[in-house]
């Protein structure tokens, strides 16, 4: 099968393309560093299978963050049949350079120019012929979002298969102090026997731009390049390389339409000086009124459905054990948590949004100088604000960050941004204990997550890395219009998550709850019961309840799984646990699941991505230290306080 | 002078980019390259990070990052507050409405006189013989050009 890679900068509009060609449901989003592993699919077309790879997102292709290594080791060492360089229209000279790198590193290449129809709208005109000529590659023009130009691709795509003529070859010239150093480099590279795989010409300049990666493979056989040189060459070859595109476009772009007018506007007030703070606060506060007050109906139509459920099977099935089984434990632990789906949705519609606009790197930018103060970046910010939706992900998308020491903190800080799976215990209780009050106390937890993340990324930097900040480079996308089909790819890709737990492990745990709270005699006297009695004397201090204690401990499993066994150890929470427990309390509990161990799957990726036992080991240890210590804290002094 | 001392609103051309081996790849592939020219947008809360365009492109710098590039002046004329210290320049205009006017005046600060740069934080200069203490957010609405 024929294999194309797409490459580009970040946010350019590759990954929609890849969704236009292959029909792929990929969600796009409005910040960098959205595709952190390679994605692939596949396009038939006029009678032949060709796999599309969509590749990481870079500016450069050196190989210091894990996506730019995930780019370039790709392009070095698989051979697809074309590499697509896609481009923004609008902002086409970093792309560019991209495309000067990859045609230095391989031959055939071809040049996608995407979001031609916002180029249109402005007035901008380009001419394909002039960087055909200038660039020495076939050019197309498309846009993901109207289709335009994907058959025109496609076609192009084939007949590069096809006849491998890949346009006429144009080589940039450098400086002549260059072009001197690469002929010197060049001819000592070809004679080694090692070396044939790679271009020779691309080997010396990486070498002369000082490429870490490089130099090690030709210091094996001798060749090295003092750093000071380096440190010179490296800066006259970019510069060269722009020069180069800015003549380029000069001769290809005719006319220019006014520019970023609104993007300025609304920048004006989002990232403002004064207004930025508190717009962002006001905007998170808007999420969670949206997740809670609006959806609630929802949710009240779903928990009667349920019990309505429960009741008629009661009244089909007799009594029983199947009956409690299915009814208590299916019905009832499944259910508990699949009342909170309508809020769920609500808040990834409500942060989706956001993200399609664009907000999120303002957002990032807005609060920056509070992360530098934790040593950490508004990149690692963005990683965070997705583990508001679920750890794992959240965890996953550390891979865009290139310092490897933020990376590692960033990841063992995540599980304390309370994720979506917690949202029902937290409802729940709110519920009870603070009628009326729901949204300001969920918030102040949602505040509080925020601050123990903070202070937990401060204090590992302090005791591990002795805080050194980490740089901040970030791309503020232009804003865009949020597209109904890519918000609801991004509701769905998530809540489906949520449902598919609701079906396997949620499931499969209320089962094993139910079976070990009725045996092997139901209530006080089963193994559940066992469970949390024995473990209750460490939970004392804090107050609580023999039954949250077990709930607590099969809630590692699935956050959500705390509100299932609550349904089943209590049967009706609402009317039973305020005799049994103080609102403090309620409270103490609701930061403890807050803070508590990840959740298995959370466990796995922070294994995974931080590269072994010994930080998962860490993360668990670490966050029930910390959860115990403010909700004893919590329950102590709201004793006091009543 | 720094990219990080160009005031708000101003253009720049880069002279040099000193980032870490492990940064420079990308720094110069975003487009900050020697000769390249630079648009500072905007400030965070706080002043900081900034917002730069660079060909095209709106990019987030930190001060910390915007220290290690150097640049000059695109236009002759420029915010004292980007002047160098031990340089000696000439006032050419006002940014402020009247009140700002008489209140530099009242300085002994006007269009012509010719000033040296004591030193940058705080703000000092001469004046016709006099040691002057100004504010940096002053110091932006005053356009001078180098002799």
């Amino acid at each position: 099968m024929n294999v194309v890679a797409l490459v580009g900068n970040p946010n350019v509009g590759k990954s929609s393309l890849f969704n236009a060609i292959t029909g792929a449901r990929q969600y796009v989003a409005n910040w960098p560093g959205v595709t952190v592993s390679r994605k692939e699919g596949i396009r038939r077309w006029r009678g032949r299978e060709i796999k599309f790879v969509d590749l990481p997102g870079i500016y450069s292709l050196g190989a210091i963050s894990i996506d730019e290594k995930i780019t370039r080791d790709y392009l070095l060492k698989e051979s697809p049949d074309v590499v697509v360089v896609v481009v923004d229209a609008l902002n086409m000279q970093q792309g560019l350079y991209l495309l000067i790198e990859v045609l230095e590193m391989r031959e055939n290449v071809m040049l996608v120019v995407n979001a031609i129809d916002e180029a249109k709208k402005r007035g901008m005109n380009i001419n394909k012929y002039e960087l055909e000529k200038h660039f020495g590659v076939h050019v197309v023009f498309t846009s993901a979002v109207t289709g335009e130009g994907i058959e025109e691709l496609l076609d192009k795509i084939l007949h590069i298969i096809t006849t491998k003529e890949v346009h006429s070859f144009v080589e940039l010239t450098y400086q002549k102090e260059i072009e001197e150093k690469v002929k010197e480099l060049e001819k000592k590279i070809e004679n080694i026997e090692d070396l044939k795989s790679y271009k020779p010409r691309w080997l010396a300049l990486k070498a002369l731009e000082g490429d870490p990666e490089v130099l090690n493979l030709l210091r094996k056989f001798g060749i090295s390049i003092p750093d000071e040189e380096s440190k010179k060459y490296r800066e006259m070859i970019a510069q060269r390389r722009y020069q180069y595109i800015d003549s380029v476009l000069k001769e290809a772009i005719t006319s220019f339409g006014q520019k970023l007018t609104i993007s300025e506007a609304l920048d004006h007030v989002i990232t403002h000086k004064f207004l930025g703070i508190p717009i962002f606060l006001a905007m998170m506060y808007l999420v969670f009124t949206f997740t809670f007050n609006v959806m609630s109906p929802l949710s009240d139509l779903i928990d009667i459905g349920i019990s309505k459920l429960g009741e008629w099977l009661r009244s089909v099935m007799g009594s029983g054990w199947v009956t409690s089984l299915v009814v208590d434990g299916v019905i009832n632990g499944v259910g508990a948590v699949l009342v909170f789906v309508p809020n769920i949705f609500g808040m990834f519609l409500a942060l989706g949004f956001m993200e399609e606009v664009g907000y999120l790197p303002r957002a990032a930018f807005v609060i920056d100088k509070l992360m530098y103060k934790l040593k950490l970046s508004g990149r690692s910010f963005m990683s965070l604000i997705l583990g508001f939706g679920c750890n794992v992900p959240a965890v996953m998308s550390t891979r865009g960050i290139a310092d490897p020491r933020e990376r590692l903190i960033t990841i063992l800080v995540s599980p304390f941004i309370t994720c979506s799976a917690r949202l029902p215990i937290y409802i729940l209780l709110a519920g009870i204990f603070f009628k009326g009050h729901e949204s300001a106390v969920i918030f102040a937890i949602y505040i509080s997550s925020i601050i123990l993340t903070a202070a937990s990324a401060t204090f590992l930097n302090k005791i591990f890395f002795k805080g050194q900040p980490v740089p901040l480079v970030m791309e503020l996308p232009r804003y865009r219009l949020p597209s109904f089909k890519n918000l609801w790819l991004y509701v769905w890709e998530r809540g489906k998550h949520f449902l598919e737990k609701a079906g396997t492990i949620i499931l499969v745990s209320a089962i094993i709850i139910w079976l070990l709270g009725n045996y092997p005699a139901p209530a006080d006297k089963s193994f559940a019961a066992d469970l949390g009695k024995f473990f209750e004397p460490i939970f004392r201090p804090l107050g609580y309840d023999w039954r949250m204690v077990t709930a607590l401990i099969f809630g590692t499993a699935a956050k959500e799984v705390v509100v299932s066994t609550f349904q089943m150890m209590y049967g009706d929470p609402a009317s039973v646990l305020p005799n049994l427990i103080t609102p403090p309390i309620a409270l103490s509990f609701m930061f403890f699941v807050m803070a508590y161990i990840p959740c298995l799957a959370t466990i796995a990726v922070i294994k995974a991505e931080a590269g072994g036992w010994k930080w998962a080991t860490f993360s668990v240890l670490y966050s029930l230290s910390i959860a115990y210590t403010i909700s004893f804290l919590i329950s102590v002094i709201g004793r006091a306080i009543l | 002078m720094k990219l990080s001392e160009a005031a708000v609103g101003t253009k720049v051309k880069i002279l040099s980019v000193n980032f870490p081996p492990e940064l420079q790849g990308r720094i110069l592939g975003l487009g900050f390259v020697p000769g390249a020219i630079v648009e500072v947008v905007r400030e965070a809360p706080f002043g900081d990070p900034r917002v730069y365009i660079v060909h095209g492109k709106m990019i987030t710098l930190r001060k910390s990052e915007a220290d290690l590039i150097e640049v000059k002046p695109l236009s002759r004329q420029f915010p004292l507050s980007m002047a160098e210290v031990g340089k000696r320049y000439i006032i050419k205009s006002f940014l402020g409405g009247p009140f700002f006017i008489s209140r530099v005046r009242s300085m002994g600060i006007d269009i012509g006189n010719i000033i040296e740069v004591r030193s940058k934080f705080p703000m000092t200069i001469v004046v016709s013989g006099k040691i002057v203490r100004i504010g940096m957010g002053m110091a932006e609405k005053i356009l001078v050009e180098e002799i």
